[in-house]
Formats: structure tokens, C-alpha cells, sequence
């Protein structure tokens, strides 16, 4: 093979016009599905498979439009899926501290809890009138009578018999006492002393009698008063039974085929006559300065709270949890103070975002998730266990806490899709031994996609789309056009484009300010041209620096000419969103030695590995193909002068190679072209990244310090594919005032650097050179060790 | 009746006061009321407990010696504990308040204090399920005095009626305190008229029930306690001698009794 020179044509993919669009109307994000078929067929495929794990890790990056088309996707698949089941907790009579979870079908929870509500409602009416009714008090009073008639009786008898005793009863604090008494009078120490012994004996004895027949009366009177109770109880149920019997019996009917309301319903009744006696309360009268307990609160336990209501849904919900906090993924409890202590109940429960997408599909950002504290475990503690447990961080933790509460779990039918970077993905296979079995299937969203026809349609459809959306000007032929380059030049690919479709929104917006403010009435080529080299310029500090660096010559970087042992290489700066290239000034040495290779970027220990492999091959090559019969008694060292940070990357082995060769036979190579390109150890070239920006960041310099119409980079034959390159510098080449060369292997490059801007030089010349200038190292090397052991 | 301001407070130590003195401006008709805290350290009680062969049956059925000194330590609680609790009240309300601890005969004492106030109000403690002592006795020394006259029977705040008797001009301010009492406090209002008597002509008591028959203790007894009385109401001046039946009533009849001057 030989060096090519690359026509213009081949230094940039052009859009033709017209373009290819849709019908208006065409929706844009199901046009930009077409563009990822292989993450979209791994998300129908984990949609479609029964059984657990299922689940998806969608790889990519969130400027790609990912989480949109999926969101997109996924509610074109649940729309042929039925919608899912409403959700409710209800209180737990028997455990009230575990309130119970109630699965319905979509719409029925709504009329459930409505007709609860109507239901408490009735109750708070007719129960307390059935207690105030004539009929109900006049059995109260009558029971309460009895007691009250027999207290009195009681009272007048023993006062009565006390009095035939010659006795007095009086009352105490904390009772009563019989006391002698004369004519009313109650007798005194000194008067009882008088008495003769038979009366004082008489006295006791009767009030001894008495005590007994006080004492008597009133230890019946708790036995009297619980069997009152009852009988009241007792009356107090069967008319609060006969209001709910009526009240129900329509709710039972309409919802005979629900098994868990009827239970409800069952549960509701049995607890309100167990607990009658605080619905009597409603009926009795207020007592002033006493707060009365509100209604609502006594009905409060019957009421039904109802967390997941598809009434209005007719398809498998679709969930996006933006916040997935452990509260927004499992649930929640929310709580009350009652003096000062947080109480919680089961009306209190908040369903999650696992609650919502119950029975469809949830999504969710997995850094987001896995920044929240619990969230991923409690995630995949759903996904194993196949239910959703509402637990607080307290519980979590087993941390003493005044709210407890233990609501039932609820069977969990999920997919789960997290959104989230590749690295994450790796992270969570290596070190989480349940993330291969809680996400099977792997969604990989490619940063960019074929460049073809149905792709460049699907580009033009988003970017008149978003247009169409956001109410931007209209875009031209031409400004599409140039967006669509413009996505292949993201890529730095003439057979793809970016999958950065946020990316490319926002040049529209920007081409689109532009536009007004040149009262244009469309986006031209121009509007997006201005928009991306504005998007260069607010980065392009650094680069100006560098380049005026140069300029100044603070920066040696030769574009001219010829010189021995130098190179000028290509290096790829990356600070954020700048991306720019610069040349750096590589340069060689070489002496008579024992074959060392010397690389001072290593030494200095500001080689990177990959750099250190690729000085390694080249000293390899070097030995392998010119003194494959002799050792290489040669002493060589590289650098990237003025080079004071670190060095990464293989793409200056062909550089290198040259400076070595240079410096070996004393030979100048051209300074006027810049090379860049990585090497095995036969020779053959190999690719390098960011070739766009390495011609464009020499032809700044060459264009900075003076076009001589000879300068030119030398790239790889295979970095062909890569050339997106600018405008400017495909006018330059057009007129002949810049050239870019294209090798296979290291003689294509030989030729052109060690040749003339008028002739290439001969690579066998080169060679017998080489050849030659090592052989007489070697005899010199093999004298000096002669000399040395003399 | 905006100059019954004077009000005694009779008590030892009842359960009733905190509800029973929120009311009191309802019966009195006045906001302006000066309350006057009593309480007897009954003399003939602490003269029992000196003899040995005097012992106590509590409440609950328990037989128990009962000192001279534990009965006096018993009456300081129970008189510290009604001081207290009218003193928060009478904060509450507005009114102005004493207390006065004396040692004496209950009757007696009660119709000493009686004679400068203008409304009495006599409580005895009982607790519900458990034998109420008498109160009649205690009454009749101040049956002679032309004092309105409350009794309680406790509790006071149960019972869904109030009974007035009512026997013409005579009784019309009877009736117009205990209509606007049973308004009120939302009880229903039971005029008896007195066989032979009258019915009230105002049309506000049209809606009132109005029973006629004989006023005699007993058959005001079953009344009350058949309509569930919480208040009996009627005139010191009443032809039928009602006031004098009080002691004997007063022990009848589940309800309090609300004797006007």
C-alpha cells in the first residue's frame, strides 16, 4: 500500500436535499423508535416473559431521549394490557396495629369506600336516633329505675331500722355509720359511758346488726349494677343490630360477589356492636366545659382507605418516580400528634409508586434510586418477595418509634425498568449478588445510530417534531441538513449519527433565537451553523489560549520546513464540553547503546500505560524490522516536549516511530505535516479517537502562523469513516491549501515525512539507511565493549 | 331574679360542682354571681367516731374502725379538694368566690350560712350504683327561710326533662326559669298542672308537655322518674305546700329539686 490523499468529498458525509420526512402529524418519538431496534427488542422481550427477574436495566445515556421512548413504548404496550386492580386498607378489628390490605377489581374500591362513607354516615344518624327513640329510653329507664327504686328503698329501710334501733345513720366521706342517738341527738363519749353495761351491749349488738345489713346491701349492689349493664348492652346491640341489618343489607347484595367486602362488611358490624357502648355516647346530652368525641372519630376505624383508585384508568399503568425515595417507592405512614406523639392508623397509609404501577410498569432513574437511603433494598426486597411491605427507615433500622403500625403486604405483578448509566450496570453485577437475577435483561441504548435512509427520516421527523412542539420557526432544508451532519460530527462517524437527541433539541433552540434575532422567518443552514460555533466559542477559552500560545511561540510547534528527531504529533484535549485538538512537538533521540529505549514520559511518570505499551511496540517494531540479525546496540529516547501534564493513548506511535528514524540516521522530516495514527508490531496502522479534531486543531495552528499550501495531516486509512470535518477546512483543501493524507502502514508515513513538499522519499533509501546507521552502531558498540574488557 | 347573686355552695364534696356551677347562671338567670364555698365538718359524725363501738361501712361493703382523727383528716381532703375545685371554677366563669369551713351541726349551719345568700345550692356526695345517703333532714331548718333552694341529687347532668309544677300567675317564674333552662340545655319541658288548675297561657310553652293530676309527693316521685327527670322545679309559694313536703320529697325523687322563693 501507499499514502492516499483524500479528495474533499471524502472529508465530510453531506446531506442531499430534499430530505426525506413524514406526513405532518407523524409522531415524533414513535418515528426516533426506529433508530434503537436492539433496546427496544430487549424491552418488548422482558414485557413479554412471564416469571420473575425480568425486569430491565436500560443502558445508556439519559441525553440519548432514552427515558422518553421507553416511557413512549411502554404505554403503547400496556394499552393493550388491562388495567389493574384498586387498592384499599381497612382496619384490622382483631390486630389493629396490622391493618388489612383489600384487592379489588378497578372501580369497585371508589363505589366500596363510597358506599362505606354513605353507610357511617346513616349510622351517625339513625343509630344515635334509635337510642334517643322513646321506645329504646323508656327500656333504658325502666332497667335504670330499678336500681334507683331499690337504692331509695334501701335507704328509707335502713334509716327506718336504724331508727327503731335508737341509731343513727350518717353519712362519711367514705361511707356511712350507725351511731346511738336520743331524740334525734347522736350521744356522745361521756353520755354512752352512763349507760348501764346490758344497754351498751344492746347498742353494739344493733349496730353491729345494722353494719352487717348495710354491708350486705351494698356488696350486692356491683353484682345488680354489672347484670344492669348487661341487660342495657344487651338492648343496646339488638337495636343497633336491627339499624345495621337494614342499613346493609343492600351493600351485601350489590356486592355479593366480592368476597373481602362482604368480610368487611361482616367485620364492621361485629366491631360496632362490640363496641355499642361508645355509640351510645352519640345519644346522650352534652356536658359542658366536656369536649364530646367528634363523630367522625368513632366511625373513623369503619371508614375504607382507598390508596390505588383506577376508576379513570382503562390500560396497565405506566409509573415514572421521579424522587424514588424509600416513602415514594413503598408507601407510607403518615402521622398525627396527639400531645406531642406521633400516632398513626391505618387511614394514615400512603401508597407508593410500587403501589401505583401494581400490575403494570415502573421506571425509574437508578442513580436516583440508589442514592436514596433503603430504596434499593427495599426495592429488591419487593421484587424477591413478590409483595409490597410499607416499612419506615425506624423499622428498617429497628429503631424505637411512637408510630407502629404493620399493614398486611400486598401481592406485587410488576416490571421494573431502571434507566441508568453503564457503568452503574457493571457496578450492580459485580458487587449486588441479586441484581443478575432481579434484572435479567439488559436494554442497551447505543449513543448513536445507523446513518441511513429510515434514520435520517426518523432525524428529520424529531427535529420537525420539536419544532412543531415548541412552536419554533421552520426549519429549512438546509438547517436540517446541517443539524443531521452535525449529529454525525457528535459521533465523529460518517456511518452514524448521535443518539443525543437532547443534544440536537437544544442546537434547534439556540439556531431558533438566532433566527428571530436576524428576523429571519425560517432556521437556515446558517442559524444552526452560528448556533454551534457560538456553542464552541463559550467553551473555547482554553483553546484560545493554546493556539495563542503557539502563535507567540511560548508553544514551539514548527509548520514549516524540516528538522531531525521531530515530529508534530496530535493530541485531543477534553474539558467538559470542550473538545479540541492540538499538536504537540514530539522528538527523538539516538545514540550508540545496549538498546535501551528511553521513554521520558514514563520515566518522568507522566506516561500513562496505554502510552507505555505503544513506546514498547515501536521499540519492538524498530528492532524487528531493522536489525532483525544483529542486536540493536541503540539508545534511543522520546518525549512530547513542553508536555506538563500527563500523556495517554497509542496515537503518536507513528509519530514516534518517525522521530526515532529521523534521529537514527541524522535524516530531517517534514515539519509542515502533522501525524497521527497507532501501530502493531509489524507496522500496520491502526485507528485513533477524535481525528476530526486533530486535523482541525493543526490546520488552526498552520492557518495562525501562515498557509504554505504544503501542510497536511497523515491519518489513519481506517479513520476515513471518522471525517466529519468543517467547512473551512474543506474549503482549504479544495483550493489546495491544506491536505489530508491517509496511510496503512508506517512506510506510507516514511515516505511522505522524509520526503519533500515536492517528492516523497524513497522507503527503501530509508531503510538501507537505517540498516546501515544500526549495523555501524552495533560494531561500534561491540569495539567499546572490547575496549572495556581490555 | 338578677339580685340572686349571692349563691352558696353546700357541698361535701359532690361530683356535681364542675357541671353543676357551669349552670348555675342558667337557673339564675344572672352572669353576676357571687359564689360562696361551704363546708361542714359535721359535728355529730365526729361525736360518733368517739365511741368505740362505731365502725364504718364504706361504699364498697367493708367494715372498718373509723377514728375521730381520720375523720378530720378526711373532712381537711375533702374541704381542700371542694375549695379548690370551686375557686377554678368560679376563675373560669367570672365569679367571684370564698370558702368558709365550719364545724357544726349540718342543719344548723346550713340555715346560718343560708340567711345571707340568695340562692342555696345543697349537694351530697354519692357515687352512682351505691346507696344515697338522706338529704331531707338536713333541709329542714331552712324550710322557714324564703331562700331558693337547690337540691342535687347527683348526677346532675343526666335526666332528659325538666318537670315544673305549675299553678297559675304564682308560679310564672317557675316556669319561665325552667323553660328557659330545658332550652338550653335541650331537655324537654314537663308543665303539671295541678288538678283543677290553670295551664299557662303563653304560647311558648305551647310545645311543652302538660300533664294534669294530683301534685302528691309520690305521684311527683313516678313522674319524674318515668319521664326521666333532671330537674324539678316549682314555688316556695305554691297553695299545695310543696316546699314543706322537701325533705320527705327530696329523698323520693331520683331527681334534683329546685325549690323558688
Amino acid at each position: 500500500m501507499a499514502h492516499a490523499e483524500l479528495s474533499t468529498e471524502q472529508l465530510k458525509r453531506k446531506v442531499s436535499i430534499p430530505l426525506p420526512t413524514s406526513e405532518p402529524g407523524t409522531d415524533a418519538a414513535e418515528a426516533n423508535d426506529l433508530t434503537q431496534p436492539r433496546a427496544l427488542e430487549a424491552i418488548e422481550f422482558a414485557m413479554s416473559m412471564k416469571g420473575g427477574g425480568y425486569n430491565v436495566y436500560a443502558l445508556g445515556d439519559a441525553q440519548t431521549g432514552m427515558h422518553e421512548r421507553l416511557m413512549a413504548r411502554l404505554q403503547e404496550i400496556a394499552s393493550d394490557e388491562p388495567a389493574g386492580s384498586d387498592l384499599c386498607y381497612v382496619a384490622n378489628f382483631g390486630k389493629p396495629g396490622e391493618p388489612v390490605a383489600m384487592v379489588l377489581p378497578r372501580g369497585v374500591g371508589r363505589n366500596v369506600r363510597d358506599d362505606v362513607n354513605h353507610l357511617l354516615v346513616s349510622l351517625t344518624t339513625l343509630i344515635p336516633a334509635a337510642f334517643s327513640s322513646d321506645e329504646f329510653r323508656q327500656q333504658i329507664d325502666e332497667l335504670n329505675s330499678e336500681l334507683q327504686q331499690r337504692q331509695m328503698r334501701d335507704t328509707a329501710e335502713l334509716n327506718e331500722e336504724a331508727k327503731r334501733e335508737g341509731l343513727a345513720m350518717l353519712p362519711t366521706p367514705g361511707g356511712f355509720i350507725f351511731a346511738p342517738s336520743d331524740d334525734d341527738k347522736v350521744l356522745d363519749a361521756e353520755e354512752f359511758a352512763k349507760l348501764d353495761e346490758s344497754q351498751k351491749r344492746g347498742i353494739a349488738s344493733a349496730i353491729e346488726m345494722m353494719n352487717e345489713k348495710l354491708r350486705e346491701r351494698l356488696q350486692a349492689y356491683p353484682s345488680f349494677q354489672e347484670e344492669l349493664a348487661r341487660q342495657q348492652r344487651t338492648l343496646a346491640e339488638t337495636t343497633a343490630r336491627h339499624v345495621l341489618t337494614s342499613l346493609t343489607s343492600k351493600l351485601r347484595a350489590r356486592y355479593n360477589s366480592h368476597d373481602e367486602v362482604i368480610s368487611h362488611l361482616n367485620a364492621i358490624g361485629e366491631n360496632l356492636l362490640d363496641n355499642v357502648d361508645k355509640l351510645l355516647v352519640l345519644s346522650a346530652p352534652a356536658v359542658p366545659g366536656q369536649p364530646q368525641v367528634p363523630t367522625e372519630d368513632l366511625f373513623r376505624e369503619y371508614q375504607m382507605n382507598l390508596i390505588v383508585d383506577r376508576s379513570d384508568e382503562v390500560r396497565a399503568p405506566v409509573v415514572y418516580e421521579s424522587n424514588p425515595s424509600l416513602e415514594n417507592l413503598i408507601g407510607k405512614l403518615d402521622h398525627r400528634l396527639e400531645y406531642g406523639v406521633p400516632v398513626s392508623d391505618f387511614t394514615m397509609i400512603r401508597a407508593g409508586a410500587l403501589h401505583r404501577a401494581n400490575g403494570g410498569y415502573l421506571v425509574l432513574d437508578a442513580e436516583r434510586l440508589l442514592t436514596k437511603p433503603f430504596a434499593w433494598e427495599a426495592l429488591k426486597r419487593a421484587l424477591l418477595d413478590g409483595c409490597i411491605r410499607i416499612e419506615s427507615v425506624s423499622q428498617l433500622l429497628s429503631m424505637a418509634y411512637s408510630v407502629s403500625l404493620d399493614p398486611e403486604p400486598v401481592p406485587l405483578q410488576i416490571k421494573v425498568v431502571l434507566l441508568g448509566p453503564r457503568r452503574l450496570h457493571h457496578l450492580l453485577r459485580q458487587y449486588d449478588s441479586d441484581y443478575d437475577s432481579l434484572f435479567k435483561v439488559p436494554a442497551d441504548f447505543w449513543d448513536k445510530v445507523l446513518w441511513d435512509d429510515r434514520n435520517e427520516k426518523a432525524y428529520c421527523d424529531l427535529l420537525l417534531g420539536f419544532v412543531a412542539e415548541n412552536e419554533l420557526l421552520p426549519l429549512s432544508d438546509g438547517a436540517l441538513a446541517e443539524l443531521i451532519e452535525y449529529g454525525g460530527r457528535l459521533v465523529q462517524d460518517r456511518r452514524h449519527l448521535s443518539a443525543y437527541t437532547e443534544e440536537l433539541c437544544d442546537m434547534v433552540r439556540e439556531a431558533d433565537h438566532y433566527a428571530r434575532s436576524a428576523k429571519s422567518e425560517d432556521i437556515g443552514r446558517d442559524h444552526v451553523m452560528v448556533a454551534a460555533s457560538q456553542r464552541d466559542s463559550r467553551v473555547g477559552r482554553i483553546k484560545e489560549l493554546v493556539l495563542h500560545n503557539i502563535e507567540r511561540g511560548v508553544t514551539v510547534i514548527k509548520t514549516e520546513h524540516a528538522a531531525v528527531g521531530q515530529v508534530n504529533g496530535l493530541s485531543v484535549v477534553q474539558l467538559g464540553r470542550l473538545v479540541f485538538g492540538q499538536p504537540s512537538r514530539i522528538t527523538a533521540t539516538a545514540r550508540m547503546g545496549r538498546g535501551d529505549f528511553i521513554d521520558i514520559e514514563r520515566e518522568s511518570k507522566l506516561g500513562g500505560n496505554i502510552h507505555s505499551k505503544a513506546v514498547l511496540i515501536v521499540s519492538n517494531f524498530i528492532g524487528y524490522r531493522y536489525a532483525k540479525e544483529q542486536p540493536l546496540s541503540l539508545h534511543a529516547s522520546l518525549v512530547f516536549e513542553q508536555s506538563y501534564g500527563g500523556i495517554e493513548g497509542d496515537s503518536a506511535s507513528i509519530a514516534e516511530v518517525c522521530a526515532l528514524l529521523s534521529a537514527i540516521i541524522d535524516t530531517p522530516v517534514r515539519q509542515d505535516l502533522a501525524i497521527t495514527g497507532s501501530m502493531d508490531q509489524h507496522g500496520f496502522v491502526q485507528a485513533i479517537g477524535g481525528v476530526n479534531e486533530k486535523i482541525e486543531g493543526f490546520f488552526e495552528v498552520c492557518k495562525s502562523q501562515k498557509l504554505t499550501g504544503t501542510q497536511g495531516v497523515i491519518i489513519p486509512q481506517s479513520n476515513q469513516e471518522n471525517l466529519m470535518l468543517s467547512d473551512e477546512v474543506i474549503e482549504t483543501v479544495e483550493k489546495g491549501q491544506f491536505h489530508i493524507y491517509t496511510m496503512t502502514e508506517v512506510d506510507d508515513a516514511i515516505e511522505l515525512m522524509f520526503g519533500s513538499t515536492s517528492e516523497i522519499a524513497s522507503v527503501e533509501r530509508i531503510e538501507a539507511q537505517i540498516r546501515e546507521r544500526l549495523a555501524r552502531f552495533h560494531e561500534l558498540w561491540k569495539s567499546a565493549q572490547g575496549d572495556d574488557r581490555e | 331574679m338578677s339580685s340572686r347573686s349571692q349563691v352558696l355552695i353546700v357541698s361535701d364534696a359532690s361530683r356535681t360542682e364542675h357541671n353543676l356551677v357551669r349552670e348555675i347562671h342558667l337557673l339564675l338567670g344572672s352572669e353576676r354571681i357571687s359564689l360562696k364555698g361551704l363546708f361542714i365538718e359535721d359535728e355529730e359524725v365526729l361525736r360518733a367516731t368517739g365511741l368505740p363501738i362505731v365502725k364504718e361501712v364504706s361504699h364498697a361493703g367493708e367494715v372498718r374502725d373509723l377514728t375521730q382523727d381520720r375523720l378530720r383528716q378526711e373532712f381537711l381532703q375533702v374541704a381542700s379538694s371542694l375549695k379548690h375545685t370551686l375557686s377554678n371554677i368560679a376563675n373560669e366563669m367570672g365569679y367571684s368566690s370564698s370558702f368558709e369551713v365550719v364545724k357544726g351541726s349540718h342543719s344548723v349551719e346550713l340555715a346560718r350560712a343560708a340567711a345571707d345568700v340568695d340562692f342555696v345550692v345543697f349537694a351530697r356526695a354519692h357515687l352512682p350504683g351505691y346507696l344515697r345517703p338522706r338529704r331531707g333532714p338536713d333541709l329542714v331548718p331552712l324550710l322557714s327561710q324564703a331562700k331558693s333552694l337547690l337540691v342535687v341529687n347527683e348526677p346532675w347532668l343526666s335526666g332528659r326533662s325538666v318537670v315544673v309544677v305549675y299553678e297559675g300567675m304564682a308560679s310564672a317564674e317557675a316556669l319561665r326559669l325552667a323553660g328557659g333552662y330545658a332550652r338550653s340545655a335541650a331537655l324537654d319541658l314537663i308543665v303539671v298542672t295541678p288538678e283543677g288548675a290553670q295551664n299557662p297561657e303563653e304560647e311558648a310553652y305551647a310545645t311543652a308537655q302538660q300533664v294534669e293530676m294530683e301534685c302528691t309527693e309520690s305521684a311527683l316521685a313516678t313522674l319524674c322518674q318515668a319521664r326521666d327527670a333532671r330537674l324539678l322545679v316549682f314555688s316556695h309559694s305554691d297553695s299545695l305546700q310543696l316546699a314543706n313536703m322537701l325533705p320527705e320529697l327530696v329523698d323520693r325523687v331520683p331527681c334534683s329539686i329546685l325549690r323558688l322563693a
